[in-house]
């Protein structure tokens, strides 16, 4: 046999052709992984971008939102000295009532790592932070009623720090929520006011503004700012507010 | 000293060697079938298998096995005129040669078949069949009709064959035996034995079951292509073993060379 030469050569072009089909299935798999891959990637992008949209759509019923005040420059928050406060609450506390309602205003991204924040900062409430990242759809569930006085300061300047970074209304209606559960009416006007700011539709930002106010003995205006409030959007919770400042039980 | 692949391929060069012939189950059975129907009254029996599945290599055998108990003569190689396969005929039936510048009178030799009917019962294993004109079929046909002389007749199975079958003998054939190729056993089987037939015990054993599955895909069972791709298997060793024995393993026919020989008998191409 003469031929060998030729015919190892032709034997390795053989295998060559014979393996091809598995090369394309490896090559076509690796693409499909591929793409997968990026399509995941895609959505998570497109999961950052929903948020804010969302909230354009929550937005969306056109009515005029009562806006209580020009928006105060937040450089000058010191929200752990409690000369500042009072000078910031004094600055908050000229409230320019009608003032139209931002129409062009910025939707501002919601970052999806403000709770994993507050978990490293309060190990104590860490299981209930957990519980929110799985269920944050429903909004408003962030409140951390339990929160131990020791470790809520910290809790608290971090998240009134994260609002400055990025402007989520939740924060802010979280901190006025919880100062007016502790009875420190001023920084929960404030930081009600701060969520009116950011978003002038939510309406528990408004109500927690109205009964700080009448908490802090402005009970008048209180009425005044509830009465124009429920004129625009007759909100059932509003007037049954408004009944309980006018009876004086709040 | 002679290579042992040497040895192997030698023993697969294709002959109808009746030395060579190995008994597989399928083998058998068409023997028996065979040598059944020639005991039976009938005037022609058809043969037919694909080339390779052993239709020469039957004939012969029967042909050595009976030749001391009936009057059996094997035509291997068709004749190529109707006068050189009467001149045959003539020398079967009278023992003697046709006389030189003589031709055989067809008519003549009906008769002569006639009257040894009773007398003698003579076989004519035709091979090859396929190779006989029609003309010459309807003659042969009618030598048949006479009882006195019983054809077996060999034939590919082709399409035109099957056409030949059908056409000429349909009516008077009265028994058909079909000769397959053989399935991964019987093929097994017929490798080892014609290697331990030589004494090849190790060669016989360097083919695994593996790679006798790809010889069998290979050679779809036929032994005729079984042959020739292990005889090329065994030349590719034989080189190999000469030349570059880094290349071989004795103890396993590497599948590269099965490939290798694959190629080169066009099984497989690039």
């Amino acid at each position: 046999m003469y031929d060998i030469k030729p015919l190892e050569e032709e034997w390795k072009r053989y295998q060559k052709k014979k393996k091809r089909p598995y090369i394309i299935i490896f090559f076509v798999l690796v693409l499909f992984g591929a793409g997968i891959a990026i399509l995941y990637y895609i959505k998570d992008m497109n999961n950052v971008h929903i948020l804010p949209t969302d909230k354009n759509i929550t937005a969306k019923p056109k009515q005029k939102a009562v806006v209580f005040v020009e928006d105060a420059p937040l450089k000058q928050l010191q929200t752990d000295q409690e000369s500042a406060e009072e000078e910031q609450a004094e600055v908050s506390d000229e409230i320019v009532e009608n003032l139209p309602l931002p129409s062009g205003k910025t939707v501002r991204k919601k970052p999806r790592v403000k709770m994993n924040i507050i978990t490293t900062e309060m190990p104590t409430v860490k299981k209930r932070t957990v519980k929110k990242t799985k269920i944050q759809t429903v909004p408003h569930k962030k409140v951390h009623l339990n929160i131990t006085e020791t470790s809520a300061a910290n809790a608290y300047k971090e998240v009134a720090r994260r609002f400055r970074e990025t402007k989520d209304p939740d924060d802010s209606l979280f901190l006025a929520r919880i100062y007016y559960n502790k009875g420190q009416y001023k920084k929960a006007e404030y930081w009600a006011l701060q969520t009116n700011t950011v978003d002038s539709n939510i309406e528990e930002g408004i109500l927690i503004f109205v009964k700080a106010k009448a908490k802090r003995g402005h009970r008048n205006e209180a009425i005044r700012i509830l009465s124009k409030y429920i004129k625009q959007t007759n909100s059932r919770a509003a007037r049954i507010l408004l009944q309980k400042i006018k009876k004086g039980k709040v | 000293m002679k290579s042992r692949y040497e040895s192997a391929k030698n023993v697969f060069i294709d002959s109808i060697d009746i030395d060579d012939y190995i008994e597989l189950s399928t083998s058998v059975t068409a023997y028996k079938q065979l040598e059944h129907s020639m005991d039976k009254p009938l005037k022609m029996i058809l043969l037919f298998g694909r080339p390779g599945t052993g239709k020469s290599i039957l004939l012969n055998r029967i042909q050595q096995k009976l030749k001391y108990q009936k009057e059996i003569h094997y035509f291997d190689t068709p004749s190529l005129s109707e006068k050189e396969f009467f001149h045959k005929l003539f020398k079967v039936l009278t023992g003697k040669e046709l006389p030189k510048n003589t031709e055989v009178n067809f008519s003549a030799l009906v008769d002569f078949c006639k009257n040894l009917r009773g007398e003698r019962e003579i076989i004519i294993l035709l091979d090859e069949a396929q190779m006989y004109s029609p003309e010459m079929m309807e003659k042969i046909r009618l030598l048949s009709d006479s009882r006195a002389v019983k054809f077996v007749v060999s034939l590919h199975k082709t399409e035109n064959e099957d056409l030949i079958a059908k056409e000429h003998f349909q009516s008077r054939i009265w028994e058909v035996i079909e000769l397959k190729n053989a399935n991964y056993e019987d093929l097994t089987n017929y490798v080892h034995k014609k290697l331990l037939k030589k004494n090849l015990f190790e060669t016989a054993n360097s083919i695994k079951a593996k790679e006798m599955k790809l010889i069998h895909t290979f050679t779809q069972g036929n032994f005729r292509e079984c042959n020739k791709l292990l005889f090329t298997i065994f030349e590719i060793c034989e080189y190999y073993d000469a030349n570059e024995p880094s290349k071989i393993n004795y103890t396993k026919i590497p599948k590269r060379i099965i490939e290798m020989a694959a190629l080169k008998l066009g099984y497989i191409d690039v």
